[in-house]
C-alpha cells in the first residue's frame, strides 16, 4: 500500500488501528471470554495483510501520533493512583505486595535469563519486564539495555498475562485482587484486560501498574548500575 | 485527607478537561526533559508531576469525582495507544534466532508465576478480616 503524503499514511494508520480497536471492543462485549487486546492486535495484522501494507511502513506512519498517546496514557495513570481510597485496606500488606511485585518482577526474569544462558543485553532488558512500555523504555535507556528487546519483552509478557489472566483467576473471587495482580504483573495489557473484568478491577490494575512503574523506575537503575552494570 | 467529592460536570466535558490536563502536563514534561537532556524520562516525569499535582489538589480540596469518572472512561480504551507497537512485537519474535525459546520461556514463567501468586496473595490479604486495617474492607469492595 502506497500513500502520496505522510499525512495520508498517518491518517490511514490511525483509521486502521481505530477500526481494529472498535471491532475488538464490540466483540469483547458480546463474547466476554474473548481477550480484547489479542483480538485487536490480530485484527491489525489481518488488516495489514489484506491491504498488503508493510508493517514497518504502517508503524512509521503511526508512531508520531501513537508515541504521544502512549505518553498521555502513562500520565493519565496518575489519576487512579492519586484517587486511590486506602480507607479500609491493609496498607502494610498492600505495600508489601507492591514491593514483592516490583522486586520479583525484575529479579525473577533476570535470574531465569541468566540461568538459560541468554546474552548480557537480553538479561538487562528483562529488568523492565514488569513495567509498562513508556516507563520500561525509559528504564531500559537508563540501564543501557537494548530498547527493541525491552519493548518486545514488555509487550509479549503483557499480552500473555492479559490473555491467560481469566484462566489463572478461576479461584479468585475478589475483583480488587484480580486487578491489582494484573496491573502489577501484566502492566498496561493486564490493565486493559482488568477494565474488561470490572471497573473495580480496572482501578486496582491502574493503581498497581502506576505504583509498580514508579517504584521499579527508581530502584532498578540504581541496582543495575551498582551491582550488574 | 479528602478523596473525592460529588460530580457536577457532564461526562463529555469531564473527559475534555481531563485530556487537557494530561496533555498539558505531559507536553510540559517533554519540554522540561528536553531542556534537561533526559528526553527518555519525559513520560515518567509527567506521571510523577501529575501525581504530585493531584495529591496536592486532593489534600487541599479533595479530587472531584468527575476526574476519576473521566479517567475511568479513558482508561477503558487505553489499549488503543499500544496497538501499533504490540502488533510489531509478534513479528519481532521471529528475528530472535537462537534466543527465541530461552526468551519465551523466561517471559512465560516470569509473567504467569507472579500474576498467579500476586492474585492469590492479594485475594487473601485484601480480605483479611483479622487485620486491624481492614475492618471496613467489605464496605470498600467495588468502591475504589
Amino acid at each position: 500500500m502506497i500513500f502520496d503524503s505522510v499525512l495520508m499514511a498517518t491518517l490511514a494508520a490511525i483509521l486502521l488501528t481505530l477500526a481494529a480497536h472498535v471491532i475488538a471492543r464490540v466483540l469483547a462485549r458480546k463474547l466476554s471470554w474473548l481477550p480484547m487486546v489479542i483480538t485487536a492486535l490480530a485484527l491489525v495484522l489481518v488488516f495489514l495483510f489484506v491491504l498488503q501494507w508493510d508493517y514497518d511502513h504502517y508503524y512509521s506512519a503511526a508512531k508520531p501520533v501513537f508515541d504521544h498517546l502512549l505518553g498521555y496514557v502513562t500520565v493519565l495513570l496518575a489519576v487512579p493512583l492519586a484517587a486511590m481510597n486506602f480507607k479500609g485496606l491493609p496498607i502494610k500488606k498492600l505495600t508489601l505486595i507492591v514491593v514483592i511485585a516490583s522486586v520479583v518482577g525484575a529479579l525473577l526474569p533476570m535470574s531465569l535469563a541468566y540461568f538459560l544462558s541468554l546474552s548480557h543485553d537480553t538479561i538487562l532488558a528483562f529488568a523492565t519486564r514488569s513495567v509498562t512500555t513508556p516507563i520500561g523504555l525509559s528504564v531500559a535507556d537508563l540501564i543501557k539495555a537494548p530498547l527493541a528487546m525491552a519493548n518486545l519483552i514488555i509487550i509479549v509478557s503483557g499480552l500473555i498475562g492479559g490473555s491467560v489472566a481469566r484462566f489463572l483467576f478461576r479461584g479468585i473471587d475478589d475483583d480488587r485482587a484480580k486487578g491489582l495482580a494484573l496491573g502489577l504483573a501484566a502492566h498496561a495489557f493486564g490493565t486493559v484486560e482488568a477494565w474488561q473484568i470490572s471497573h473495580t478491577a480496572g482501578r486496582y490494575a491502574a493503581f498497581g501498574l502506576a505504583v509498580n512503574g514508579l517504584v521499579t523506575a527508581v530502584w532498578v537503575p540504581i541496582f543495575i548500575t551498582s551491582f550488574v552494570g | 485527607m479528602k478523596s473525592t467529592h460529588s460530580p457536577t460536570l457532564p461526562l463529555w466535558l469531564a473527559v475534555i478537561l481531563t485530556l487537557a490536563m494530561v496533555i498539558f502536563v505531559r507536553e510540559l514534561s517533554v519540554v522540561i526533559c528536553q531542556w534537561a537532556g533526559i528526553e527518555k524520562a519525559a513520560n515518567i516525569v509527567g506521571l510523577v508531576a501529575m501525581f504530585f499535582i493531584l495529591m496536592t489538589w486532593r489534600l487541599l480540596k479533595g479530587l472531584p469525582s468527575w476526574l476519576t469518572h473521566a479517567s475511568n472512561t479513558l482508561l477503558v480504551d487505553s489499549g488503543f495507544a499500544f496497538l501499533p507497537v504490540s502488533a510489531g512485537a509478534g513479528l519481532l519474535l521471529f528475528a530472535l534466532g537462537d534466543e527465541l525459546w530461552g526468551v519465551m520461556l523466561t517471559i512465560l514463567i516470569s509473567t504467569l508465576l507472579p500474576l498467579w501468586g500476586l492474585a492469590i496473595l492479594a485475594n487473601r490479604w485484601l480480605n483479611h478480616k483479622a487485620d486491624t486495617d481492614s475492618d471496613t474492607t467489605e464496605q470498600h469492595k467495588g468502591q475504589l
